[in-house]
């Protein structure tokens, strides 16, 4: 037999056998075996003309069509499948629901073996939901006590900055992997995600093939980018329109206690030395109720309101807003002046009186 | 003649021939699966584009333009649905810009119902996509297309739209993947217009209490005098400010204010009037002006006031 007939039968060989392990693992054939078809009918392209030639070239082109036409398939129908999941994902009742739900969706419909999602709190990663085939008690241990700093030069601090997905192929010998999460996980190949609500970085997806016998592929890290990106919405969604309820509740609570006290002012019999009610619990001593001013603040003022009447001071405003030191300042200055007082004192003391109904944007 | 390679034999022309009808199949299949992968390529980066825009008439408009161009589709056709009927409601034809004027002047709104449709009825119904058989399109897109995709825009509350997509005046076929690729690219969309829809809500309600509250403030400024009788009243010093009779608005200012009050920019506006941003802006001042309002959001808490007060 012709060494070019050799090389082709060892291509086709080996091509089937690609072809049965991707299939058992919804995996993709590897680009090795996928070159090897493609130079073996190359080169039989180029041989003389002759029958078993061409009985060999129809056998290897048919192999490269029904490897190429099923990489099509799997790609569309785990589209398809991700679609299912969002759509299930949408129908929980809550945010909490959705979340602890999303790593199984993730892990069903892409394929993977392993998916972790994770919260960021202030400046850390931590690590909250794991769906695998296996139990991994070690990395569930781990995971318990996890809270990685986003660091500089980390990949996950890269991602929310860069707001794109990441494909890592040698977890253990790139520098600006996390190593305590790599030895507890035992990962070697993965993808991951970050998942924005609105401009703000609130976790991560990250997905593995671990026990596969096969890597992850850039047709996974889009996978994974594209659920992140619905799932954060069907998150977000859910959030403003429980802010849609609360607002309209919040509303009619103030203005109908403020129609009761202001009834009760005018129906009050004629007394000597009445003294006019204490009016700082009620609207602030200003002309203008701090309840219009806090209105007039941008919504990312308001999250640093918020989080100032919650006590924080500018370092751990910045941490937890992801923002610099400066940055925060700006946003206190514009607040003070804003509501018209000359401290942060002053301005919580105000945010607190108005705020029998927080109108803070709940995140 | 003579010269040349030697007459080849019967054998080896059947040889050829196999392998050139080997070669023609090859490059079909690969040219099929080029185009397959570039429509699913497309699905990520579309939806990508369109994660930012917080304006859902906007989205309508950047939907049906991205998907036009990068799906290659030559038009997409975007419908909303009321109840049993449904109505074409922005489009995009990527090669023909004259077909989006004659769409705004012939077919927007034109409500045409389910019964009459039998492809959209089960799109609609069966939350599917469907291809339509050449020559059973219903009234408004007869004589264009031959054969169309139609897919439902699925969100919390139930479908809300249909989007149609189709090759236009071409015999082009529908692709196997185009209505799979369609309705992903119509679930995302869904779930962006959701997102922005409510937010666009949120942000009415805020403008509705601010407007509120700034008509209190201003009536508090105003103590009527003590008089003897109550008499008639004054209606400079009525204690709270009525929404002013939209009467004194022209009829086009009138539109211009039912559109405002839609929450639709001045490019919508003009969009929709079919006229030109410039007229836009005047017609605006000038409903800002009769009615009083400082801004915009204001203004359009007014007219909302004044369209309550009117049922």
């Amino acid at each position: 037999m012709p060494l070019i007939h050799t090389a082709a039968v060892a291509a086709l060989r080996d091509a089937d056998a690609a072809v049965e392990i991707a299939a058992r693992c919804r995996g993709h054939v590897p680009a090795a075996s996928r070159d090897a078809l493609d130079a073996a009918a190359e080169q039989l392209r180029k041989a003389p003309l002759a029958t078993p030639t061409l009985d060999l070239l129809a056998q290897v082109d048919g192999r490269r069509q029904v490897i190429a036409s099923a990489a099509l398939d799997r790609r569309l129908s785990t589209l398809l499948a991700m679609r299912e999941s969002m759509a299930r994902l949408q129908g929980l009742p809550s945010r909490p629901a959705i979340t602890a739900a999303a790593p199984a969706e993730v892990c069903a419909s892409c394929g993977f073996s392993r998916v972790l999602l994770s919260r960021i709190v202030g400046s850390h990663w931590v690590p909250d939901v794991l769906h695998a085939d296996r139990p991994f008690e070690e990395f569930r241990a781990y995971m318990r006590s996890a809270e990685i700093p986003l660091a500089h030069m980390l990949l996950e601090t890269e991602m929310v900055r860069r707001r794109r997905p990441t494909l890592v192929t040698d977890a253990l010998g790139d520098e600006h992997t996390h190593k305590a999460i790599i030895q507890a996980s035992d990962a070697h190949s993965y993808t991951a995600s970050p998942i924005f609500a609105g401009r703000r970085a609130v976790g991560f997806l990250h997905c593995d093939r671990l026990g596969q016998d096969q890597p992850v592929t850039p047709e996974d890290r889009d996978n994974v980018w594209m659920f992140a990106q619905e799932l954060a919405l069907i998150i977000e969604r859910g959030s403003v329109s429980e802010q849609l309820t609360a607002f309209a509740a919040d509303t009619r609570r103030t203005l109908e206690g403020a129609v009761e006290r202001i009834a009760a002012v005018g129906d009050a019999p004629v007394a000597i030395g009445e003294e006019p009610p204490d009016l700082t619990a009620a609207a602030g001593d200003d002309s203008q109720p701090t309840t219009r001013l806090v209105l007039a603040l941008t919504p990312r003022e308001r999250e640093v309101l918020d989080l100032l009447a919650a006590g924080a001071t500018n370092v751990s405003l910045a941490r937890e807003l992801v923002l610099s030191e400066a940055t925060v300042k700006t946003h206190v200055t514009n607040i003070l002046r804003k509501l018209r007082v000359r401290s942060r004192a002053e301005a919580v003391a105000r945010y607190l009186q108005a705020n029998a109904t927080p109108l803070g944007t709940a995140a | 003649m003579t010269g040349g390679p030697a007459a080849p034999t019967p054998a080896r022309r059947a040889l050829a021939e196999r392998r050139a009808a080997l070669d023609r199949a090859d490059r079909a299949h690969a040219a099929d699966l080029r185009r397959a992968t570039g429509t699913l390529d497309t699905i990520g980066p579309v939806l990508e584009r369109l994660a930012h825009p917080q304006d859902p008439h906007e989205l309508e408009r950047r939907f049906c333009r991205d998907v036009a161009t990068s799906c290659d589709f030559a038009r997409v056709m975007l419908s909303r649905v009321d109840g049993a009927h449904w109505r074409p409601w922005a489009v995009s034809w990527a090669t023909d810009p004259e077909y989006d004027r004659h769409f705004a002047t012939h077919l927007r709104g034109t409500r045409i119902p389910f019964a009459d449709a039998p492809a959209e009825e089960r799109a609609h119904r069966d939350r599917t996509p469907i291809v339509l058989e050449p020559g059973a399109a219903p009234a408004p897109l007869v004589g264009l297309a031959r054969t169309y995709v139609v897919v439902p825009l699925t969100g919390s509350s139930g479908v809300f739209g249909l989007v149609h997509a189709d090759h236009g005046r071409t015999t082009r076929r529908i692709e196997p993947i185009d209505p799979d690729a369609l309705w992903l690219l119509a679930d995302g969309f869904a779930r962006r217009y959701e997102r922005a829809l409510l937010g666009e809500r949120l942000r009415t309600q805020q403008a509705l209490l601010r407007a509120a509250l700034a008509e209190l403030e201003a009536a508090s400024a105003s103590a009527a005098p003590i008089a003897l009788h109550p008499g008639p009243s004054d209606p400079r010093s009525t204690a709270i400010r009525r929404p002013p009779p939209v009467t004194l608005l022209s009829a086009r200012e009138r539109d211009v204010a039912d559109l405002l009050a839609k929450g639709c920019n001045n490019a919508v506006i003009a969009r929709e009037l079919i006229i030109v941003e410039g007229t836009v802006k005047t017609h605006v001042k000038n409903v800002m002006r009769k009615l009083g309002a400082g801004t915009r959001a204001e203004a359009i808490a007014l007219i909302h006031g004044h369209h309550a007060a009117a049922r």
